[in-house]
């Protein structure tokens, strides 16, 4: 490697890189002219069957119990002590595992099949009943956190030790976006009091170049902090800064050649073309009524749930690469029928009006939705068990979440836990698979999807990982 | 085997191929001196003879110190390397007694031991000939000396009796040669760097410190294939990038072999033909015309895509080493009008398979060009300002096969500009203005067509949980009422013959003049792959 730094340029180091997987031709053109966007540009090895990702990340562990896996033994046993046949000497999390009794607990919701391909879905969510048609279940996925930080980041970042790339991160180096007057990977956050904190090194860039962090979008006035015009600065003043902004910037690279000098006034045009596509997508003003029927009244109040969801779909239809929205509370070690129902209402509706919305405008054929948690709900109760409550501990070994739109069986469920729902009996799914699986729709071989840092290759899946082509249509 | 040295032992070794020169030149010169003073043409000073015998005597055995040195490294084996190192020990002992025998021979003159001393210098000088050129061919090959002397042998006369490729082998024939000329002088006979072999059969299946080259089980994973596959640039590359690389019809006939299970008995039928076969004249087909190497995919203007992006349209190339494109206007959908994507897409108009106009401001004239766009299969129309006669513009398109019309301005006029399209496939028309009727007749008179009119789906559970142990409160409010059916068709079932649940009348198709419901749009897709079997279940 060349130490002049005129030689030693990021795109040249990129492209050394990304040349592994082959075929840049196009990307060399396709950025001709443009100012450096610091994207991989790996283009796919094999069509990508999803162009984008909406994932409905789930805060707190929500129990697969009273959702997605359906137990009929908890309630024919329930209030017994869970059998250590089941538990196999398993240790437990701190919080319940001094407990002098571990009681099994049922759900204390029915359960019914819905749809052509029959799937059980608890009575909590009857809306997502309604889509069940259009949903992957992956009822045997496990994670190796048992608690609530290293477990998000472990499932957002591919590692449970901060720093790395998030899953957004890499899709946009990997990737680039096709709208690029947007981010590549936009972060919706629903705004209420969160009992698990939601930090944003959860979509950071990690060692990839900053500009692939997640932008976080606000409820409110400013959805992008800083991005509006400060008093007395009209836009035309603005454009002539950067104009001549640009000038010595491009000054500089001459004389230096560090394309990071080029990369930073890519922000900063892009921020500007953000003054104008940000108020654009986040104004919901032009939806008309039936759309708010959908999602759900919440939708009119920007910050909740449901009107994130929309605000997931307008990005979706923008072309914006990645949507992750985080929506907390769902950490119910006590109170858990109360608060399962509180959750439910707040998710329900708008998550299955998301598929029907994408998929009535033709977008679901191409876009991802993921709906799911970073770790599961044990089987007995935490704390004590009565007629009508109870609670659930941290579960890592086995959670469900749901897969929808591009390229996955819909209408299928995959994987099974035991009869107790608490250890896997097949097809097990671990975090590391799942990430493959995901980048795999995407066009994107987790294997060679890499960025150098400090000494060695990285990558989303470590060096673990498996395309679930079970999952794939 | 091999001991493992510091590294600075190793630096001595490898100075073997700069000192081995040292008692070749010296010795020569020796001999040449002394056969000089043998004649008696010349009278050398004795004193002088001694330090250059000595010298001679000591680079000799440095030689061979270093020689052993290298010998012991990866990568060095075999006979020629034995025979080498055999010689090159004879050499320095022979060395060794020149100097022992010039000490002894210093005083006097004539006498037998000068003879002697002699003698040996003589043998000395002759050993070094077949030492130097074995340690010569360890190092560049084979035959590297008289290599531009031989004659090319003559290509094989045509002989159109002569019989079909059958019998002969293709390893032996095309293969081996290959290795041969790419790959032995440095894993070969006499150097097997990495620990591996490719001049035998045996050597080949043996493979080297990586494993096996061949891979039975998934040829295209053979290390033997990959690593030549490999950019190279990469560090894996073989051969190595500084080395003469394979030609692209040498790489094609390996990986025909290869892929073929590598046989090493019998013919390969798939091995692209004048393929290094010219070099094996024994194995070249009679009268086989060369089939040109299929031609590089045509690729798209540079200067058509650069427009493209100055505008911010997105393009991507659908899959590595293909040359078909997804356009994607949905940066520039507000301001995307008929000039501008026509201007836009008509120079890459051949490679476009795949059109997102969604939102964008297009009409008749971009239908007109995308009618003409003749890989087309997905267009992207929702929320764009298309009408009946904009649509008519597709005509009938012959790949179009998914066409997003959601939001759009259509009447039902418009059926027969769909039911126009041979290879449609899906088609979504939620808000396109078609009313419930036409699409249902576009349903029936289309079954296989996917058609997507943005129903609401039915939340009704098909089987509810009988009995719950624990009860609930608070029942969540039901889910919405199906809307209306608009079908005016009625099934002869009740409950669908795929999944078994309802009938719900909107989803009905018609066979044999009979009217089929379903209970969802996905499964009449299920019925169509074997409509007898379905309907028989029915009956």
């Amino acid at each position: 490697m060349p130490l002049d730094p005129r030689v030693l340029s990021r795109r040249h180091f990129l492209r050394g890189t990304a040349g592994s997987l082959g075929a840049l031709a196009l990307a060399e053109l396709a950025t001709a002219g443009a100012v450096s966007s610091g994207v991989a540009r790996v283009e796919p090895p094999r069509r990508a069957k999803a162009r984008r990702v909406i994932y409905l990340f789930q805060s707190g562990g929500p129990s697969q119990l009273e959702t997605f896996d359906y137990k009929p033994v908890l309630n024919a046993r329930n209030g017994e002590p869970l059998p250590d046949s089941v538990r196999q000497g398993q240790r437990l999390t701190g919080m319940s595992g001094n407990q002098s009794l571990l009681p099994l607990a049922g759900s204390q919701f029915r359960f019914a099949q819905h749809g052509c391909s029959r799937q059980w879905v608890s009575e909590l969510f009857p809306r997502t009943a309604g889509v069940v048609d259009e949903l992957c279940f992956v009822k045997s996925l496990h994670t190796e956190a048992i608690n609530h930080d290293p477990a998000i980041t472990f499932l957002c970042t591919g590692s449970e030790i901060a720093g790395r790339p998030s899953m957004g991160a890499w899709l946009s180096y990997g990737l680039g976006s096709p709208n690029r007057n947007l981010p590549a990977f936009v972060v919706l956050v629903t705004k209420k009091g969160a009992d698990q904190p939601l930090y944003a090194r959860l979509w950071g860039s990690g060692f990839l170049p900053s500009e692939h962090q997640g932008v976080q979008f606000l409820a409110g006035k400013e959805p992008v902090l800083y991005l509006a015009n400060p008093d007395g600065v009209s836009a035309t003043a603005r454009r002539r800064q950067l104009d001549a902004l640009g000038e010595l910037a491009k000054a500089q690279h001459a004389r230096e050649g560090d394309d990071e000098i080029l990369a930073r006034l890519a922000q900063a045009e892009m921020a500007f073309r953000m003054q104008t596509s940000v108020p654009e997508v986040t104004d919901l003003s032009d939806e008309p009524d039936e759309v708010f029927e959908l999602y759900g009244a919440d939708a009119r109040t920007p910050g909740t749930y449901a009107a994130n969801c929309l605000l997931a779909r307008r990005l979706a239809e923008r072309g914006v690469r990645f949507v992750q929205l985080f929506h907390p509370g769902w950490d119910h070690h006590g109170d858990l029928p109360a608060s399962m129902r509180n959750l439910a209402r707040e998710t329900d509706q708008a998550s299955a009006a998301l598929i029907v919305d994408l998929k009535r405008r033709g977008l679901l054929d191409d876009t991802l939705v993921v709906w799911g948690g970073e770790f599961g709900r044990t089987n007995y109760s935490q704390g004590k068990l009565t007629s009508d409550n109870y609670g659930r501990d941290h579960h890592p070994r086995c959670f469900t979440a749901w897969l929808a739109g591009a390229g996955v069986n819909a209408g299928t469920s995959f994987g099974e836990t035991d009869e107790f729902g608490y250890n896997i009996a097949r097809d097990p799914v671990h975090v590391h698979d799942f990430h493959a699986t995901l980048l795999h729709l995407l066009g994107v071989d987790h294997t060679a999807l890499t960025f150098r840092y400090q000494g060695r290759d990285f990558r989303l899946t470590d060096v673990a990982g498996r395309v679930v082509h079970e999952l794939l249509s | 085997m091999a001991p493992t040295f510091p590294s600075f032992v190793q630096v001595l070794g490898r100075a073997h191929p700069l000192v081995l020169h040292l008692p070749i030149g010296l010795f020569v010169g020796l001999a040449v001196v002394e056969a000089l003073a043998l004649f008696g043409w010349l009278t050398a000073s004795r004193r002088l003879v001694g330090v250059w015998v000595w010298l001679a005597a000591l680079s000799a055995l440095a030689s061979a110190g270093s020689g052993w040195l290298l010998g012991h490294e990866d990568g060095y084996g075999g006979e020629t390397l034995e025979r080498h190192e055999n010689l090159g020990l004879i050499v320095a002992a022979l060395a060794l007694i020149v100097a022992g025998l010039h000490q002894l021979s210093r005083e006097g003159t004539r006498t037998t031991l000068l003879r002697l001393y002699r003698g040996c210098v003589f043998a000395t000088a002759a050993l070094l000939v077949p030492t130097g050129h074995l340690g010569a061919t360890l190092t560049h090959g084979d035959d590297f000396l008289f290599e531009p002397l031989r004659e090319k042998p003559a290509p094989a006369p045509k002989d159109p009796s002569a019989p079909a490729e059958s019998g002969v082998s293709t390893y032996a024939s095309v293969i081996a040669p290959l290795l041969e000329k790419r790959c032995t002088s440095c894993h070969g006979e006499s150097k097997h760097k990495g620990k591996l072999a490719l001049h035998t059969r045996e050597a080949i299946e043996a493979g080297g410190e990586s494993g096996a080259v061949l891979n039975r089980a998934q040829p295209g994973e053979s290390e033997l294939l990959v690593r030549l596959k490999l950019p190279v640039d990469h560090d894996d590359h073989m051969p190595p990038g500084d080395k003469p690389q394979p030609s692209a019809e040498e790489l094609a006939a390996l990986e025909a072999w290869i892929l073929a299970g590598a046989p090493f008995e019998g013919a390969v039928a798939a091995l692209p033909a004048g393929v290094a076969q010219s070099e094996a004249p024994a194995a070249k087909p009679a009268e086989k015309p060369a089939k040109p190497a299929p031609p590089e995919p045509k690729r798209p203007a540079a200067d058509a895509l650069a427009a493209l992006d100055a505008e911010f349209a997105h393009v991507e190339m659908q899959e590595r080493d293909g040359n078909l494109l997804w356009i994607d206007f949905s940066a520039l959908a507000t301001r995307a009008d008929d000039a501008l994507v026509t201007e836009l897409v008509r120079p890459v108009g051949e490679f476009v398979a795949e059109l997102s106009l969604a939102r964008s401001q297009v009409g008749a004239r971009t239908l007109e060009l995308a009618a003409g766009l003749p890989k087309l299969r997905r267009l992207d129309l929702r929320g764009a300002p298309i009408d009946d006669g904009a649509l008519a513009k597709l005509g009938a398109h012959p790949t179009l096969a998914e066409l997003v019309l959601a939001q759009t301005k259509l009447t039902d006029a418009s059926l027969d500009a769909l039911l126009a399209l041979p290879k449609l496939e899906r088609v979504f028309l939620w808000k396109s203005g078609l009313s419930s009727d036409a699409i249902a007749r576009l349903r029936s008179e289309r079954p296989e067509l996917h058609v997507d009119a943005g129903d609401v789906p039915d939340s009704a559970p098909a089987d509810a949980e009988t009995e719950i142990k624990l009860s609930s409160d608070a029942p969540l409010p039901g889910a919405p009422a199906p809307e209306s059916p608009a079908a005016a068709l009625v099934p002869i079932n009740q409950k669908c013959p795929v999944s078994g649940s309802p009938v719900n009348p909107k989803y009905a198709v018609v066979y044999d003049g009979k009217v089929i419901g379903f209970c969802c749009p996905n499964c009449p897709k299920e019925f169509w792959a074997n409509p007898e079997a379905c309907l028989a279940e029915l009956e």
